[in-house]
């Protein structure tokens, strides 16, 4: 009761300054003894009914303290005559007031129907601002609309970058753009000084980036022309957050350093945080924005020509076009791959607006998202729209009183939609506050795609969003019930309604009802399809047993581990340090670890070709240990596993495929067959192929196996391996033991991200969970309200016709046939609805089918399963008000006649 | 200063508070219970609606305020009626008479049913 009691007294600044001082504390007083009142009669329940009907009297008539004090300072407000003459805002106070009084009346009422609508507005108000940060405004760079990307196309790849020494030359040649950068903006460094070692994201760009995206440079400099050439020097551009993380308060920049992956960056500048135009995926989600900038120059990896990973950015000239942009494209692309032959130049070339390629990762689920919550804001606005009918019935008598004592049919509609308004406003300002929490905890949960140049916030265009909104349910859940009530003003008598227009309100709900259960389908439907979906997805074997193996990656420093032979003799000394340990029953490594969401490929060239008559594919590349595949469960079709001696030094080189690259072969069997891989410097050694491994969804349970060449460690020892243990214990205990077996051997690496396998498996897969997840809360939240729509409108025909049903039983009906007449009020419009809402369904489902797996977006069985089950809901709920009509009794309903 | 007959018809709120009001000084929160218990909990105003009146009797005249007054934690504004209240108040009570009096006449009772 105390807040009760707070409450009220914080709505009290609703009034005047003037009235509060005069009167605040006694009109506490007062509302304390009615609350004590309250709570003696009727409990909690009588707290919260008194609370909200003193409310709704407080916002009332402060309205009208406010609006008195500029408009007659005497006379109590009273429905002005003379209408036309009335001043607007006296009127708009009056209706006001009138709409306050008339739901405090009805408190449960009220609270039902702002509660509904707050549901439906709720999601679709937090869409929109996702949808809003996402898709609409204009990205956050300096004359975003100019803004470009370059982007190469292949059949095998889709769509991809460029190398990065082809960016300054395409710009040389290029008459298209004011400026053209390029950027890779996933990499993962290991930074050792300052702190403890960690992995950090960092961005290598080539010059320009940082002035193309307009990034204000708050202390130092940028990076000046000699920092971008071969061997120039090792500096780095920071953001503000990341320097404040790790230097603190500190102003100056003062020849601070960062060692990365080994190598010393001095710090020359510091810019406000920049956003970086690409997409997070669900695993990096919440993860940390890049904060490091190094010149592409210091990415020796980078430098090579077969490697086309830059994203590519420019800012068209002035009135040259995206159309234009791709012809002179092509032009340059066709002359530099004459120019370099070896680098696999693609044959075709695009040139994109950069804002739709930015938003086109999140619009399919974005535009799904907001779809549906418009739906259920549909939904919610037919279910108001029949409470508001039902009132209508009851409040025909007051509206014919008004009529008589001279009110217009303008004037009377306008009261009502003045009551819908208030309705409205209310319901989307709940709806607003749920908004505000969606905002924050959505997009945290990354399923959406959204790029990192989003920024989604609580701002003025979600707010006047949601007043647009609240206006335009308002229309649309208000306007029938006003017309209806209205149009019999004059009509009829005071004290009954007539036939005619309780025959034509019940046919009014009855289409309410079918417009709502047909909605409901839509969202049922989609819901469906996206559960059978994830089911079909969760079910699909990976090809490899992913329990009781923990993965940690790690990457070896330049400095400790410069050559070769340190890093095979680190993995040796490592892999015999974890088999010692108890518990851990097999060790093996890789460079790219399945469902990790990494990958390396790789130019491969095959003595004996390819079906395509090519001698020549490309292959994704893993590098592995010898116990790989026995580790991870992956049969060895034919041939053999890797053994210990298969290393470059003794004997010839081996390795193994998959059985989606031995498909590609010109010869069935490929054990003894000879391969070699393309590297910068042209082709490596010939390998023997020894084995035949069977695949594994590498890339995502979705995706078809792709062509790999497994080729073991000692042949090629990279930096980057993560570490596969199986093991009897947990993945704590495995995980802080291996940390030990590591730090024994090198205390300076970075060991974040370990995590049992099952855990990249089961994150592989979070994004259509959590899809399915949202879409399975708006289908219940659905089938709720059209539940409650349903049975709300069989209760009110219940209530209206138990005269005739008593007549009918007292002239001999049975009950199940009164029970018949009463369902059919709600299960006719439901079937019809339910139809409809299959027609529209499979019409819309196209919407989803990019978000499906193994699923038709016609699945018949979702289809009925879902009708099914809408279609017995709706039964049950127009069954309980329905057995009402068969407990009439007629004698006391002839004996009121 | 207003006439008596720019005040009427009263509200039946007003009507109730110059009731309450006209038998003895009191404060607010007494007129709400006075009010309540007259009308055996018929007419329960919420406090909103029966200060905004009192506000109003107070700005047209029909009521006078003592700032402070009486004992207790708080002080709490007594009110009185005005000779302009009292005034009202009969002309009001004289304007209901008599449109009681010509239903009466016409058989509109309550107590005939």
């Amino acid at each position: 009761m105390k807040s009760a009691l707070a409450v009220y007294r914080l709505a009290l600044v609703a009034y005047p300054r003037r009235f509060r001082q005069m009167w605040s504390d006694d009109m506490v007083e007062a509302m304390a003894h009615r609350l004590q009142q309250a709570s003696h009669r009727r409990g909690t329940f009588g707290v919260v009914a008194s609370l909200t009907r003193a409310l709704f009297d407080t916002l009332s008539t402060a309205l009208m303290t406010r609006f008195s004090r500029i408009n007659s300072p005497r006379k109590s407000p009273q429905l002005p005559r003379q209408q036309d003459r009335v001043p607007m805002l006296h009127r708009l106070a009056w209706n006001l007031r009138q709409a306050f009084r008339s739901l405090a009346h009805e408190p449960a009422v009220a609270a039902l129907i702002i509660g509904t609508l707050a549901l439906g507005s709720g999601g679709t108000i937090a869409f929109f601002g996702i949808a809003d940060a996402a898709l609409v405004r204009p990205l956050p760079y300096p004359e975003p609309e100019r803004l470009v990307t370059l982007s190469q196309f292949s059949e095998r790849f889709g769509r991809y970058g460029w190398a990065a020494p082809f960016v300054p030359e395409i710009r040389e040649q290029a008459r298209s753009y004011d400026e053209l950068v390029g950027y890779s903006p996933a990499w993962t460094l290991t930074m050792t000084d300052p702190g403890e070692p960690r992995a950090i994201p960092a961005a290598f760009v080539t010059s320009g980036l940082l002035e193309l995206f307009g990034a204000q440079l708050i202390t130092g400099r940028a990076f000046s022309s000699d920092e971008y050439l071969e061997g120039g020097p090792a500096v780095a551009v920071v953001s503000a957050s990341f320097w404040s993380r790790h230097f603190g308060e500190a102003e100056t920049l003062g020849g601070q350093t960062l060692l990365l992956d080994g190598t010393s960056y001095e710090i020359i500048g510091v810019v406000d945080d920049l956003r970086m135009p690409f997409t997070t995926s669900a695993v990096s989600a919440g993860a940390e924005s890049v904060g490091v900038w190094i010149p592409v120059s210091q990415n020796s990896f980078l430098g090579s020509r077969g490697r086309p990973i830059m994203r590519v950015v420019g800012r068209l000239a002035d009135g040259v076009t995206v159309s234009a942009a791709e012809n002179e494209l092509a032009a340059i692309s066709a002359r530099l791959a004459e120019e370099h032959p070896d680098a696999g130049l693609a044959a075709d070339n695009a040139v994109a607006s950069l804002a739709d390629r930015v938003s086109a990762a999140s619009l399919p689920i974005l535009s799904l998202l907001l779809g549906a919550s418009a739906l259920l804001l549909c939904i919610a606005c037919a279910n108001v729209a029949n409470l508001l009918l039902a009132r209508a019935s009851a409040r025909a008598a007051e509206m014919s009183i008004r009529a008589s004592l001279g009110a217009t049919r303008l004037r009377l509609v306008e009261q009502l939609l003045t009551e819908s308004m208030v309705l409205a406003g209310l319901g989307c300002g709940l709806g607003l506050a749920i908004s505000v929490w969606l905002l924050r905890a959505v997009p945290a949960l990354g399923f959406l795609n959204l790029p990192e140049s989003a920024v989604v916030q609580f701002d003025i265009r979600v707010v006047g969003f949601a007043v647009m909104l609240s206006m335009g349910t308002a229309l649309v859940f208000g306007l029938v019930p006003a017309l209806q009530l209205a149009g019999r003003g004059n009509t009829i008598a005071p004290s009954s309604g007539t036939r005619a227009t309780d025959a034509r309100a019940t046919r009014l709900r009855g289409s309410l009802v079918m417009a709502e259960v047909a909605l409901a389908v839509i969202l049922l439907v989609g819901a469906g399809l996206l559960t059978r979906s994830f089911a079909r997805l969760s079910s699909v074997d990976p090809g490899f047993t992913a329990a009781d193996v923990v993965a940690a990656p790690l990457t070896l420093g330049n400095e400790r581990w410069p050559t070769s032979d340190d890093r095979r003799s680190f993995h040796q000394q490592l892999q015999l340090n974890l088999t010692e340990i108890p518990g851990i029953r097999s060790v093996a490594s890789v460079n790219r670890v399945p469902l990790g969401g990494g990958n390396v490929f790789v130019v491969v060239e095959f003595e004996s070709g390819t079906k395509t008559g090519d001698e020549i594919a490309t292959l994704d590349r893993r590098v592995v240990t010898p116990n790989y595949f026995s580790t991870l469960g992956i049969p060895i079709g034919s041939g053999r596993d890797f053994d210990v001696d298969d290393s470059s030094a003794a004997g010839e080189p081996v390795a193994i495929l998959n059985e989606a690259a031995v498909a590609m072969l010109a010869q069935s069997d490929p054990i003894g067959q000879r391969a070699r891989l393309q590297f910068n410097n042209g082709f490596g050694d010939w390998m023997r192929v020894v084995g035949v491994a069977g695949d594994i969804h590498h890339h995502g349970l979705d995706e078809a196996a792709r062509p790999e060449i497994y080729v073991p460690f000692d042949q090629s020892p990279v930096r980057g391996m993560t570490i596969l243990m199986r093991t009897d214990r947990s993945p704590e205990s495995t995980s802080d033991a291996f940390k030990a077996a590591v730090w024994q051997l090198d205390d300076e690496l970075a060991l974040d991200g370990i995590a049992p396998l099952e855990q990249l498996v089961h994150n592989s897969v979070s994004d259509p969970r959590v899809r399915m997840m949202v879409m399975q809360s708006f289908a219940a939240l659905a089938l709720l309200l059209a539940g409650i729509g349903v049975g709300g409108v069989v209760s009110y025909t219940v209530a209206r016709r138990s005269r005739e049903y008593g007549v009918r039983m007292a002239l001999g009906a049975e009950p199940s046939e009164v029970l018949r007449l009463a369902l059919r009020n709600g299960l006719v419009p439901s079937a019809i609805g339910a139809l409809l809402g299959v027609g529209l369904a499979l019409g819309l489902s196209r919407w989803v089918e990019s978000l499906l797996f193994a699923t038709s977006p016609t699945d018949p069985i979702t289809y009925v399963a879902v009708t099914a089950t809408l279609l017995g809901l709706v039964a049950l709920a127009s069954w309980i008000p329905a057995r009402r009509a068969t407990r009439v009794d007629p004698v006391s309903i002839l004996r009121d006649e | 200063m207003l006439d008596v007959d720019d005040h009427l018809p009263l509200t039946t709120v007003a009507f109730e508070i110059l009731l309450a009001v006209g038998e003895r000084e009191t404060t607010g929160y007494e007129v709400m219970l006075a009010i309540e218990a007259r009308t055996a909990g018929r007419l329960n105003p919420n406090p909103g609606t029966l200060y905004r009146a009192i506000d109003r009797l107070v700005g047209d005249g029909l009521i006078e305020v003592t700032p402070t007054a009486g004992g207790g934690t708080k002080p709490r504004r007594r009110l009185s009626i005005s000779e302009l209240g009292r005034a009202v108040l009969a002309a009001e009570s004289d304007r209901l008479a008599a449109q009681i009096d010509a239903a009466r006449s016409l058989g509109a009772s309550g107590s005939t049913r």
